[in-house]
This record gives structure tokens, sequence and C-alpha cells, in this order.
């Protein structure tokens, strides 16, 4: 970020205060960090391997255990967690095969990783599992970010990190080669998603009616510029701003400002917008006025939101950055929630 | 091998769509449902009736009756062009008129072109919207005519 944003100034001054009001309405914002645990903020002790990118023969063992968080980071794997079947052994050699990465290379980066004592109960358990999720914490980061950084006009779609994505690495039976390389996608996003990590995430900064917001590049699916019409449909809400067709299908434009502070009556409609903003791979994006960089956001840096917030799009907010930080599939949840049922007879995109 | 193409084309139908402009928006109506198209003419206003009707004009002695189409979609009034055209159609056993700033054209369109968008808010006129296609390089509106107005509206109209 330049200087300026840094620097205390009168508007950074109000900003900063609505976006302290946007945390300090809401009861649990101090308490309980339920948008730090949604986007993955570990809970002490860590809780270890059972995130959404392991396989589904993995995690099922495990039914005691509460309600994940929705994007959970790779942690150290503990062996004791990793299924005892032969399924995962199946979706092993997928991996591998995917990856081109022969299973005695997987080892030899394996054991780096988790050098640290085995419990007992991994004897019984095939070397199989662990390759499995330490063959995703080796994956590599996504491309996303050299394409945000370059602040290109039309920024190139982002790998296959949809949430639908996400879904099917979690479901039940998941058989195609192609799931299992989505899947590789999935962990690649998720371990980008490791707020802990000396790194941290990174987040794409762009501005909507003065108000900075930051959407983290994993969950981002592409930035267009506004070039093409959009064509509005009647009858829609005020924050839908109409329909854009792209090259891969239609997106429903957003009026974020509408959408997201309906409070401060302004309108992107009115004062105009430049660029949308694909969350994931949904048919959705948010309308913004300005793109401004990239930033690497850590654990500590983000003022988590309460989990009684009425804000499910927020996130936290960034006090360095002077920004709030997206809840992506909050928001995407909010969005689907104001969706009418499908219409019978009609293709869907 | 026509025995095939003809499974295709039951399963997937070729429909004829005529399309208007309405607020620089392009939308399409089941040719089938089309009557015919007719120039502007005076529309004789009738008293109390709802705010969606623009009034009755004569069709070769049958009185049709005009939706104000605009208002039934939400959108802004405009003054009537010498590109406005009254189409004639026919939904729920009826013979109405709406009224458009311009006919376009006869589109054909494969079934499985025709996507669905999400729809979002509580408008009720949203229901109108049976489906949306990408058409000559813009993005067709279809209008499914039946929905244009509930069963007791369209009922308030036969009694008209």
């Amino acid at each position: 970020m330049s200087d300026n944003a840094k620097r205390p100034n009168k508007v950074d001054g109000v900003l900063q205060g609505y976006l302290d009001d946007l945390l300090l309405e809401l009861p649990g914002s101090s308490g309980k960090p339920a948008a730090a645990e949604r986007y993955n903020r570990p809970p002490a002790p860590p809780a270890g391997v059972e995130n959404r990118v392991q396989p589904q023969a993995a995690r099922s063992p495990q039914p005691e255990k509460p309600a994940m968080p929705r994007f959970a980071e790779p942690e150290p794997p503990k062996p004791v967690l990793m299924p005892p079947v032969v399924v995962a052994e199946t979706a092993v050699e997928k991996v591998v095969a995917d990856k081109s990465v022969s299973e005695k290379s997987v080892a030899e980066k394996v054991i780096p990783i988790a050098p640290a004592a085995k419990p007992q109960t991994e004897l019984a358990q095939p070397a199989v599992a662990l390759k499995v999720a330490e063959a995703k914490v080796v994956t590599p980061p996504l491309e996303t970010k050299p394409v945000a950084r370059t602040r290109a006009p039309v920024v190139p779609s982002a790998p296959d990190v949809s949430k639908q994505a996400v879904n099917k690495a979690t479901a039940t039976s998941v058989p195609e080669a192609t799931l299992m390389s989505q899947k590789n996608d999935t962990a690649a996003a998720l371990a980008s998603l490791n707020w802990q990590s000396g790194g941290g995430v990174d987040c794409l900064i762009f501005i909507v009616c003065g108000l900075k917001l930051a959407i983290p590049l994993p969950w981002l699916g592409g930035v267009h510029r506004v070039s093409d019409k959009i064509t509005p449909l009647f009858g829609q809400a005020r924050w839908s701003l109409g329909v854009w067709q792209g090259e891969k299908g239609k997106l429903t434009i957003v009026d974020s400002a509408l959408l997201m502070m309906p409070e401060r009556q302004r309108s992107l409609q009115d004062e105009g917008y430049e660029y949308f903003i694909q969350l994931d791979r949904s048919p959705w994006a948010v309308a913004c006025q300005q793109i401004c960089d990239t930033v690497k956001l850590d654990q500590n840096a983000i003022k988590w939101r309460g989990e009684r917030s009425k804000r499910p799009w927020l996130a936290g907010t960034v006090i360095d950055e002077m920004c709030a930080l997206i809840d992506v599939p909050g928001l995407l949840g909010l969005l689907e929630d104001n969706r009418r049922p499908k219409r019978a007879g009609a293709h869907q995109s | 091998m026509s025995a095939i193409a003809g499974n295709k084309s039951a399963e997937d139908p070729v429909l004829q769509w005529v399309t208007f402009r309405l607020e620089n928006e392009t939308y399409g109506i089941n040719v089938m449902q089309v009557q015919e198209v007719l120039r502007y003419s005076e529309i004789a206003p009738v008293p109390g009736a709802p705010d969606y009707v623009l009034g009755i004009i004569n069709l070769r002695g049958n009185v049709v009756t005009v939706i104000d189409t605009r208002r039934r979609f939400a959108l802004p009034t405009a003054d009537t062009t010498d590109q406005t055209r009254i189409v004639i159609i026919e939904a729920e056993n009826q013979v109405v008129g709406i009224l458009v700033d311009a006919v376009a054209e006869v589109v054909y369109l494969r079934q499985s072109e025709i996507e669905t968008t999400p729809s979002v808010g509580n408008e009720e006129s949203a229901k109108f919207i049976q489906g949306v296609c990408h058409k000559n390089d813009e993005l067709l509106i279809l209008v499914d005519l039946e929905k244009l107005m509930t069963d007791e509206e369209w009922s308030e109209l036969q009694g008209l």
C-alpha cells in the first residue's frame, strides 16, 4: 500500500469510525470470532487435518467432531485421524497421478514435513493416508496472485477454487478424476488461507463508494472491467445491477454499495462503477469503482467479526489497511438466500 | 440417422420468439402467442380500470384491452414514437394488446439456449421473466406472457 493510505487524516478517521461501527454494533464481536473460524482461524489447540481438503474417506471416521470451520487451514497432519480404508489408497493414486508425482517423490517430500513422533495408532494405518494430506501441503500456490498484482484491466479467471469445487471435495462420493484435480485446487486455495502462516493471505483491495474492501485472492473468481453492456432485469432487488454475459457464462452484477452498506443510501447505479469482481466461481460478481492493490494479511492484522454479526458478508476489519475483509462464502450465502426458486423448464447456465 | 436427428430435435426443440424493445432492452415472447402487430393508434382510456391498463382499441370491430407494459415491468414511462407498436397476443384464452417501444424481429432459439438467471428480490414482476438468451451479442429477456398477470387480474381484464 502506498504511504498515503497509511497516513492518518480526516478521511481515514471517518472511515475508521465506520469500520469500527461495523464491529461495535455487533455484541459478539469481541467474544467469539465466528468469522475467524470461517476463515480458518485455528482454535487452540489446533484442530488437526480434518478439513475440507481431505477426501471424504479420510473424514468419515470422525462423526463426533463438532461442526468444522468452513475454510479450515491445513495443519500438520495428525495420523490418528487418517482412515484405515482402502478407498483412501485409490484417492491417493489419483492424486499422485494427477500431479505426475511418483509415490516415492511424494514420500520424500512428506518426510521433512511431519517427522514428529507418530502415535501408535498409525501403525495400523496405511501409509498412503499420510500421503494424501501431505501431498496437498506441497501443492503450489494459486496463480491468481501475480494476476491480481498486475492490476490488469481484465484479469483471467482464477484456478478452480470455487465453492462448488469445495462442496464437491467434501461430498461423500467423488469418483471422477477431474474432481480430484478440483480437490487439488481446493487444497491449494485452503492452504493459501492459512492466516497464521508467516506469509499471510493475499487479498485484493478495492473501493466501493469510499469504503475499502478486501477479498482473499483464493476466493477471487476474476476481475472484469465494465466494457460490455450489463443488461438490467426488471423486478429484481435494488442491489441487482443486471446480468453480464461473459465467455464462460453469465454473471449477476451486485451493487455492493447498496447491498453491503444500505444505511449510506449510496448506489453504484448512480455513482458509476468501473469493475466487477467475480466471487469465487459463482454466478455473482460485486461491482466496484477502483481496484487498489493486493496486500498480505495475517491473523493478527484482522479484527474478526463476532458470531452474532448481522452482516454475513463481513469477515472482519483490517486496521492497518483501513478496510473491511469480505467473507466470500457468507456473502454468497446472503445472495443465494435472496434468490428466488428456479423456474421449471428452463435450462440453467 | 434421421431418427437420431428427430430425437434430438424433440429433446431440444427450436422455438420462435418475437422480439421487441422496451427501455433499450430486448425482450422476447413466444411467436405462437402473437396474433399481430399494430402501429400505435389512439387508445381509449377506460374509467375505473386498473393502472396497468392503458385502455381499449377497436380491432376490426373487436374491443381489445391494451396493457401498459412499462408499468407492468416497473419501468419508467415514455412517450410514444413512430416505432411504438401494439402487439396483439393471446394468453390465458384472452386477446390483449401490449404496448412496446418497437418490434424488432423473429429469432429462433433452441430450448437449451434458454438460461435461467439468479432472480433476486421480492418484486412480483420478476416472475414474468422466463429466461434469458445470449443472441446477436446481446442478452434477450424472454417473457412468460401467461404470468404477465395473476388469475385475478386476467379475470378482471375479461370483465372490462
